[in-house]
C-alpha cells in the first residue's frame, strides 16, 4: 500500500518527533535546585481561601528561588485529590502540593485514600491556622454561648446547627460539645461556609459552626460570635471565649501548608523551607492571611512532620468517640 | 439611587476601565469560541492577572471574561455543536441543526440578539432590586430548593426530542450518574470503583464536551465527503433570508426572549442552584408556550431565542446572591467572589452601605460590557464564513483535539479527557438509538443538588415529609410541578390521539 | 429499516431492565462505602441511586411494553444516519482516540497528538502525506504553544518523552 518515497516520509517525520522530544529532555536542569518551575498543586478552588494564600506564598517564593511556581487547581475531597496525584510524582522537589492537614489527620481515617497519610509525603512548611466559630444571628435569644448550651439542653433535638460539611473540623467541634455537655443538636451540613451562613441568615437553622469566612462576615452581617473554636482568644473579638476557655479540650488545629513527596533530597527541603520561612515574615503575606482573620504560624518541615504524627492518633480517638468510624479506614504508615 | 448611579457612571468612565472591559470580553469571547474551550477557563486564565490590579479593573476584567465566554461558548456551540459551557448546551439544540441547514448566520444573530437583551434585562434587575431580592432570596431554604429541583426536571419531556419515554431514561441515567462520587450530606463514597479522581463526581466540562461534541464529531468522522460540495460541512447559504433575522422573526420572539430573561433572572437569584439550567428551564417554557412546538429541536428561531436569553439572564442575577449573601452561583460566580474577597471587599448587606460607588460603577460596567461584547460579536461572527471554508476532513480531527486538550485543561487530568472520551462513545450511542442527550445533561446537573436540599430538609424537619408542603414557598413549586407534569400528559395523549386520527 | 429500528429498540429495553437490575443487585451494594446505619431523618447515601436504579427499571420496562405495543401496530421508523461502511469508520476513530490517551501518558503530549492527528486525517480520506505532515505538526505546535503561553497550561510529560 505505502509507496517508497511515503513510506521514507514517514520515517523522517517520526525521527524528526523523536528529536523534537529528546531536546526538550536536554533542557532539564543541571545547574542546582531549583533549575526548572515548579508546580504548586493547590487543592482547593480558585479564589478560596487556600488557593490565595498559597498563590500569595508562591509569588513570594519565586523571587528567592529564582523560578517560576506555576500553580495547578486539583480539587476534590477535601485535599485527597491532590494528595494522591502528589504521592504519585517524582520527589525531585519540582512537584509541591498546598493543602491542609485535614487531608492527612482527619480524613483518611473516614475513608480510604490511596496514599499513606504519614509516610507518603514531606511535610514543608506550615503557614496558618484558619479560626473557626459558633455563630448565630444577632437578633437570636441567646447572648452567651452557655445560653445556647442551656436551651438546647432543655429543648433536645430542637436546636439545628448548619456546617461547611460532614466530617469538617466545624462539625467535629460541635459533636464534641454535644457529647461532653450531653445535649442533642441536630447537624444540618452545607457545602462550604458561605451556604451555612446563609442558611443562618435565612433562618433555616438556628446556629452555624462557621469556618474562617466567619471574620469578614462579622463586620457586614447581623451575626454574634459566641464562641471561638481557637486554642486563644482572637484579637479581632476581645470579648468572646474560646473552646478551651469553655471547658472544651477541643480546637481547630487545622495548618495550611505545603507538602512534597517523600523521599526528596533534605538540601532541596532546606531551600524550600527558608524560601517560605522568608515570605511568612513579609508584610504583604501577613496582609493576605489578615485578610481572612488567619492566625499566622510558622513551622518547619521537622516540627511538622512531628505535629502530624502526634495529631494522627489523637485525631483517630476523637472520631471513634464521636461514633463516626469504629476504625481508621487507612493505615497512616 | 440616581446619585449612587452617577457616582458609579464616574468611576466607570476611566480609560482604564473600560480597556479592561474591552480587553476581558475579547478574551472570553477568544477562549469561549475555541471548541473545547470554556468561559471557565478563560475566567480562571485571567485571576491571577487581576491580583495588582485595582477593584474595579479586576472586576471588570473577570466579568467582561465571564459574559464573552458565554456568548463565545454559544458561538461555537451553534456553528459545531460543541458547547462552551454547559450554559450553551441548550442552544446546540436548535442552533446546530439550523447551521446544517446554511441558517447558521441567522442563529448566530438570533442568539447576539437575545442574549444581549437579555443581559442587559437582568442588568437592570440588578441594579434597581438587588439587596430587596436577596432578602426573598434568603427565604430560599432547603424545602424550597427541593421543590424548585423537582419543577426543572420536568423540563426534560421538553428536551427529550422525538422520544419522550427515552429521554426520560436519559434523565433517569443521568440521576444516578451524577450519584458517583462523595455523597453530599454524609461523604460516603458512592460508585466511585477505587477511582479517586472520581471522588468528587464525573467532571461536568468533559462529560459535557464528550456527550455533546465528542459524540457528533465521531458521527461526523464516520463519513467522508464524496463531492466537493459536501467537503464543506458548515454550509453557507447565499439566500440572504439565512443569512439575518428579519424584523418578523424578532418580533415574534420577542415574547420569549423576555420569559428567558424573567426565567434566567429568577434562577440567577436563588443561591444553590446554578446557572446551568435558566437556558434549559426557559427553553422547556417557551416550547410550550409556542404556537410551533414541532419545530423545537429541528431548527427553531424561537428555541435559540429562549435559550439564549436565558442563559445570558442568568449571568448578571447570579451576583445578587454573589454580593449580597456571598453565595457563588456557580464556579465562575465563585473565582469572582474569591476576587471580591482578595481585595477586601466582603460580600453581604453592608457591601452596598460601604462601597456604594464602587458596587454600582460595577453595575453600570456590566451594562457597557453588553455593549462592548454586542459589538466585538459581530466581528466573532465572521469567523463562522472562515469556518465554512474548512473542509470536513480537516475540521472535525482539529475540533476533536481542541475537545481533548479543553478537558485536560480544566483539571490538568488526563483522566478527564478518558472521561470525555467515554461520555463520547456513550453519547454517539444514544443519538444512533435515539436518546437525547440533552435529559442526561438536565438531571446530571440537578441531581446533587436536588439530593443534597432533599435530604437537608428531611434533617430539618426529623425526617417528617410535611416540611414541603408547610412552607408556601415549596408547596408553590410542587403545585406548580404537579400542573406541569398534567398539562404534558393531556399534551401527549391529545397530540398522540390527532397522529391516530391523521393516520387513518 | 424499520423493522430493524424496533427490534434495536426491544433489544436496547432488555438491555436497560437489566442493567439496571445488574447495578441495583450487585454494583450498588458493592460499590457504596457505608459502614453505618443511619436514622432515617436524612435518607441513606443508597437511597438516591436505588431509587434512580429503580426508575431507569420501571422506565425500561415501560419502553419495552411501548415498543411491542407499536409493533403491533406495524409503524414505521426513520432509518439510522450512518450506514455500515461508516459505522466501521467510527469504530476506527473510538480506537484511535483510546490508543491516543494512552499513547498520550507514554509518549507525551506533542509525539502523541501528531500521530493522532495525522492518523484522523488518513482517515478522513487524505491521502497526500506532505500534507498531512504538515497539518498535523502546525496544528499540534500550534495548540501547544497556544495553551502553554496564553493559558499557562502544562501538558502531561509521557514517560518517556516531553
Amino acid at each position: 500500500m505505502f509507496t517508497k518515497t511515503k513510506r521514507f516520509s514517514v520515517l523522517c517525520f517520526t525521527m524528526c518527533c523523536f528529536c523534537i522530544c529528546l531536546f526538550g529532555q536536554i533542557q532539564e536542569a543541571s545547574a542546582g535546585y531549583p533549575g526548572k518551575p515548579i508546580t504548586i498543586l493547590v487543592a482547593f478552588a480558585a479564589g478560596g481561601s487556600v488557593d490565595t494564600t498559597v498563590r500569595a506564598l508562591a509569588a513570594g517564593a519565586e523571587e528567592i528561588l529564582g523560578q517560576p511556581l506555576v500553580i495547578e487547581n486539583k480539587t476534590g475531597g477535601g485535599g485527597s485529590v491532590a494528595l494522591a496525584v502528589l504521592k504519585g510524582s517524582k520527589p525531585d522537589g519540582y512537584t509541591l502540593a498546598g493543602a491542609t492537614s485535614t487531608a492527612i489527620v482527619r480524613i483518611p481515617q473516614r475513608r480510604k485514600v490511596p496514599y499513606a497519610p504519614l509516610k507518603s509525603f514531606t511535610p514543608i512548611f506550615a503557614y496558618a491556622s484558619p479560626p473557626t466559630a459558633v455563630v448565630v444571628k444577632k437578633d437570636s435569644p441567646w447572648k452567651t454561648f452557655e445560653e445556647l448550651i442551656e436551651y438546647a439542653r432543655k429543648n433536645p433535638g430542637k436546636v439545628k446547627y448548619s456546617t461547611a460539611g460532614s466530617g469538617s473540623f466545624m462539625h467535629l467541634a460541635m459533636e464534641m460539645v454535644k457529647l461532653q455537655e450531653k445535649i442533642k443538636w441536630i447537624h444540618i451540613p452545607y457545602k462550604g461556609t458561605m451556604p451555612a451562613m446563609t442558611a443562618l441568615l435565612g433562618g433555616h437553622v438556628d446556629v452555624c459552626s462557621a469556618g474562617p469566612e466567619f471574620v469578614s462576615m462579622s463586620k457586614s452581617s447581623p451575626i454574634r460570635v459566641l464562641a471561638t473554636q481557637t486554642k486563644e482568644r482572637m484579637d479581632e473579638f476581645p470579648e468572646v471565649p474560646s473552646f478551651p476557655e469553655l471547658g472544651y479540650d477541643y480546637y481547630n488545629n487545622t495548618l495550611f501548608s505545603v507538602f512534597a513527596p517523600a523521599g526528596v533530597e533534605p538540601e532541596i527541603v532546606k531551600k524550600l523551607e527558608d524560601a517560605f520561612l522568608r515570605v511568612a515574615q513579609t508584610e504583604k503575606f501577613k496582609k493576605v492571611l489578615k485578610q481572612y482573620g488567619m492566625v499566622i504560624f510558622k513551622i518547619g518541615s521537622k516540627e511538622y512532620k512531628a505535629f502530624l504524627e502526634e495529631a494522627w492518633p489523637k485525631e483517630t480517638e476523637v472520631l471513634k468517640k464521636l461514633g463516626l468510624i469504629k476504625k481508621a479506614a487507612t493505615n497512616p504508615n | 439611587m440616581i446619585e449612587n448611579l452617577l457616582g458609579g457612571l464616574a468611576i466607570i468612565f476611566t480609560w482604564q476601565h473600560l480597556l479592561a472591559i474591552v480587553v476581558g470580553s475579547f478574551l472570553g469571547l477568544v477562549v469561549g469560541t475555541i471548541p473545547g474551550l470554556t468561559a471557565t477557563m478563560a475566567v480562571a486564565l485571567i485571576l491571577p492577572m487581576t491580583f495588582d490590579m485595582d477593584f474595579v479593573t479586576s472586576i471588570m476584567l473577570l466579568v467582561g471574561a465571564y459574559k464573552g465566554g458565554i456568548f463565545g461558548g454559544s458561538i461555537t456551540a451553534i456553528l459545531l455543536n460543541t458547547p462552551g459551557t454547559p450554559a450553551s448546551a441548550c442552544t446546540v439544540l436548535d442552533g446546530y441543526t439550523m447551521t446544517q441547514r446554511g441558517k447558521g448566520v441567522k442563529a448566530l444573530k438570533m442568539a447576539k440578539y437575545a442574549s444581549t437583551l437579555a443581559d442587559f434585562g437582568s442588568d437592570i434587575v440588578l441594579i434597581a432590586v438587588a439587596a430587596p431580592l436577596a432578602s426573598i432570596a434568603l427565604r430560599f431554604g432547603p424545602p424550597e430548593i427541593s421543590a424548585l429541583i423537582i419543577f426543572s426536571l420536568t423540563v426534560v419531556a421538553g428536551v427529550a426530542g422525538k422520544s419522550v419515554l427515552k429521554g426520560l431514561i436519559s434523565g433517569a441515567v443521568g440521576l444516578l450518574l451524577a450519584t458517583v462520587g462523595l455523597d453530599p450530606i454524609m461523604t460516603t463514597r458512592r460508585l466511585v470503583f477505587s477511582m479517586v479522581e472520581l471522588d468528587s463526581g464525573i467532571s461536568l466540562i468533559p462529560l459535557l464536551i464528550g456527550l455533546f461534541a465528542l459524540s457528533e464529531v465521531f458521527l461526523q468522522l464516520g463519513k467522508i465527503s464524496k463531492t466537493k460540495a459536501d467537503q464543506f460541512v458548515i454550509k453557507h447559504s447565499s439566500n440572504p433570508e439565512d443569512n439575518r433575522v428579519s424584523w418578523s422573526e424578532f418580533k415574534g420572539c420577542l415574547r420569549t426572549i423576555f420569559r428567558g430573561t424573567v426565567i434566567g433572572t429568577g434562577i440567577g437569584i436563588i443561591p444553590g442552584i446554578g446557572t446551568g439550567i435558566a437556558s434549559f428551564i426557559s427553553y422547556g417554557q417557551a416550547k410550550r408556550a409556542s404556537k410551533k412546538p414541532q419545530e423545537f429541536g429541528e431548527g427553531s428561531i424561537e428555541g435559540i431565542a429562549a435559550s439564549e436569553s436565558g442563559n445570558s439572564a442568568v449571568v448578571g442575577a447570579t451576583f445578587i446572591p454573589l454580593m449580597t449573601m456571598g453565595i457563588p452561583g456557580d464556579i465562575i460566580t465563585a473565582v469572582i467572589m474569591g476576587a471580591f474577597l482578595m481585595q477586601g471587599f466582603i460580600p453581604g448587606p453592608l457591601l452596598f452601605e460601604e462601597h456604594a460607588h464602587m458596587i454600582y460603577a460595577i453595575f453600570m460596567g456590566f451594562i457597557i460590557c453588553d455593549i462592548v461584547y454586542f459589538v466585538i460579536g459581530s466581528f466573532f461572527m465572521k469567523y463562522a464564513a472562515y469556518l465554512s471554508k474548512v473542509p470536513r476532513s480537516f475540521l472535525f480531527p482539529i475540533v476533536l483535539i481542541f475537545c481533548v486538550v479543553g478537558s485536560y485543561a480544566i483539571g490538568h487530568s488526563i483522566f478527564d479527557v478518558g472521561i470525555m472520551v467515554f461520555f463520547g462513545i456513550v453519547g454517539f450511542f444514544m443519538l444512533r438509538y435515539g436518546f437525547a442527550t440533552a435529559p442526561f445533561l438536565i438531571a446530571f446537573i440537578l441531581s446533587p443538588i436536588g439530593e443534597t436540599a432533599v435530604r437537608q430538609s428531611l434533617l430539618m424537619s426529623g425526617g417528617s415529609l410535611s416540611i414541603f408542603v408547610t412552607r408556601p414557598i415549596a408547596l408553590a413549586f410542587l403545585i406548580l410541578t404537579l400542573l406541569s407534569v398534567l398539562g404534558l400528559i393531556r399534551s401527549h395523549l391529545k397530540g398522540t390521539a390527532g397522529g391516530e386520527k391523521n393516520n387513518k | 429499516m424499520g423493522m430493524k429500528l424496533r427490534n434495536k429498540d426491544i433489544v436496547t429495553s432488555v438491555c436497560i431492565i437489566i442493567g439496571a437490575l445488574a447495578v441495583q443487585f450487585f454494583i450498588l451494594p458493592n460499590f457504596i462505602e457505608m459502614e453505618e446505619s443511619y436514622d432515617l431523618a436524612s435518607l441513606s447515601p443508597a437511597f438516591f441511586p436505588k431509587l434512580a436504579t429503580w426508575i431507569v427499571a420501571a422506565l425500561g420496562v415501560l419502553l419495552l411494553c411501548f415498543t411491542l405495543l407499536q409493533l403491533k401496530k406495524g409503524n414505521i421508523q426513520e432509518k439510522g444516519q450512518l450506514n455500515h461502511r461508516e459505522l466501521r469508520r467510527v469504530y476506527v476513530a473510538f480506537a484511535f482516540v483510546v490508543g491516543y490517551i494512552f499513547l498520550m501518558k507514554l509518549m507525551g503530549f506533542l509525539v502523541a497528538t501528531i500521530f493522532f492527528l495525522g492518523a484522523l486525517f488518513f482517515l478522513q480520506g487524505i491521502r497526500q502525506p506532505i500534507k498531512i505532515a504538515t497539518a498535523s505538526l502546525i496544528v499540534t505546535f500550534g495548540v501547544y504553544f497556544l495553551f502553554l503561553y496564553v493559558m499557562q497550561v502544562h501538558f502531561p510529560k509521557g514517560l518517556f518523552f516531553e
